[in-house]
């Protein structure tokens, strides 16, 4: 039930996420069109061809907002705002941007919670750095940020997930990965009181899944 | 110069996870003497990664989407309920406008720009029509709907679901909706114009994933 990898490079074989769903994948497929009850599909082996759905559900793609749009602010070429390793907007100083609708100049990270909370607290001592040296008349002390790849966390499921952190070192997956998500998620909540409400929720799903699994069985 | 410290302004424009832990560092740094305004339409924060439970009943909205009136009642900074008219760099001046139509200016000595990307659903023909994003809190609660509605249909009729997206948001959906209504009741599938389900993702929780 419960499975720790702890491997250099290769992946410990554990049981299914989409397989034992009944979930199935077609790739390199293009999606043409999304009608009533269905959507179009394209690929190099079947060519155009018809795929009923009862519910279609949309996670890819985004955009930016309108707002960002309108910004007179140098971007990249996905419409991002432009900074510098202090958050700055280049040209102008006095307006820092982070996360999603922001990226380093020259910089490489996914757009991701976890980016856009390690820049928060880069971008809020600078703020007051940036402050402070306007009323002093001095060189602010600003500091620049760079991303620490804390790992990435999959939910597969009600009490299945899928962690790898520390590099590929540390893979879990299975109900503990799905606590340990959870837990992880829980203390990232913005205040105490908040993480504590989050974690108390998670054990209750999860052990409550578990729970039902284990009479399942039994009833088996 | 004057002995007492000069107060500045801080315009924290998306209350989002880059926003609102802007907002409450500088509060716990120097909140005495900064006039910390968090800035978003919303009345909650919305922890994301956590729609996903949501949508499918395994988390709660006090957990995945607490009030930030809550969240900021231990500190200084005042939430404006309100979407953003105008940012003037130049003159550093924000405009908003609240839902009931009420207006306001804020001056600032500092902005922060934090509100994030949306989803777009304009890229597919039919997918604004006909398909629910997954993206915002009202986005996962439609889909909700609609699965409660599908649950309700005879056991035996298959329920039919199409995920556009092999990416870990793609995957987590479909995992937690194959859970919620039951292997054997739901066919999912999953479409991605690439050659590998969450290709972005690291090596071992795409095999894992896979599997």
């Amino acid at each position: 039930m419960f499975r720790i990898g702890v491997t250099v490079g290769c992946c410990p074989v554990s049981d299914s996420a989409f397989k034992g769903k009944g979930i199935h994948t077609r790739l390199s497929t293009s999606v043409l069109r999304v009608c009533a009850g269905s959507v179009e599909l394209e690929d190099h082996d079947n060519g155009r061809y018809t795929l009923p759905a009862d519910v279609v559900v949309l996670t890819a793609g985004t955009e930016q907002l309108q707002f960002v749009k309108d910004l007179p602010l140098q971007k990249d070429a996905h419409g991002r705002v432009l900074t510098s390793r202090t958050l700055q907007c280049l040209d102008v100083p006095c307006v820092f941007a982070l996360g999603d609708c922001a990226v380093v100049q020259g910089d490489r990270y996914p757009a991701t919670a976890q980016v856009a909370m390690q820049q928060s607290y880069t971008a809020a001592d600078n703020v007051l750095a940036y402050l402070a040296a306007q009323h002093s008349h001095q060189q602010a002390e600003m500091k620049e940020f760079s991303f620490f790849d804390l790992g990435e966390m999959v939910s597969l499921g009600t009490a299945d997930a899928s962690i790898c952190s520390f590099g590929g070192w540390v893979n879990i997956s299975g109900p503990l990965a799905a606590l340990g998500r959870r837990f992880v998620y829980g203390a990232r909540m913005p205040t105490v009181g908040q993480s504590i409400r989050a974690l108390l929720s998670a054990i209750t799903v999860i052990f409550g899944r578990l729970f039902q699994r284990l009479r399942g069985a039994r009833s088996v | 110069m004057s002995s007492t410290p000069a107060r500045n302004t801080v315009c924290i424009i998306g209350g989002g996870f880059g926003g609102i832990n802007t907002a409450l560092r500088i509060d716990k740094r120097d909140g005495v003497n900064t006039d910390i305004y968090l800035i978003d339409p919303k009345d909650t924060f919305v922890f994301s990664p956590l729609l996903y439970e949501l949508s499918v009943g395994t988390a709660v909205g006090t957990e995945v989407t607490p009030r930030y009136e809550d969240l900021l009642s231990g500190s200084q900074v005042t939430h404006v309920r309100a979407s953003i008219t105008n940012l003037d760099l130049e003159e550093r001046v924000c405009r908003y406008q609240r839902a009931d139509g009420e207006c306001g200016v804020l001056r600032f000595d500092a902005a922060v720009l934090a509100v994030g990307i949306k989803s777009r659903a304009g890229l597919i023909p039919g997918a604004a029509d006909y398909s629910i994003p997954f993206y915002t809190v009202s986005d996962a609660a439609r889909l909700t709907e609609r699965l409660e509605l599908l649950a309700s249909r005879p056991v035996g009729e298959l329920i039919r679901i199409a995920v556009l997206g092999a990416g870990a948001s793609g995957a987590e959906v479909a995992t937690n909706i194959a859970d919620k209504l039951g292997v054997g009741r739901v066919d999912i599938t999953v479409v991605d114009r690439n050659a590998q389900v969450m290709h972005m993702s690291t090596t071992f929780n795409r095999k894992r994933a896979e599997r």
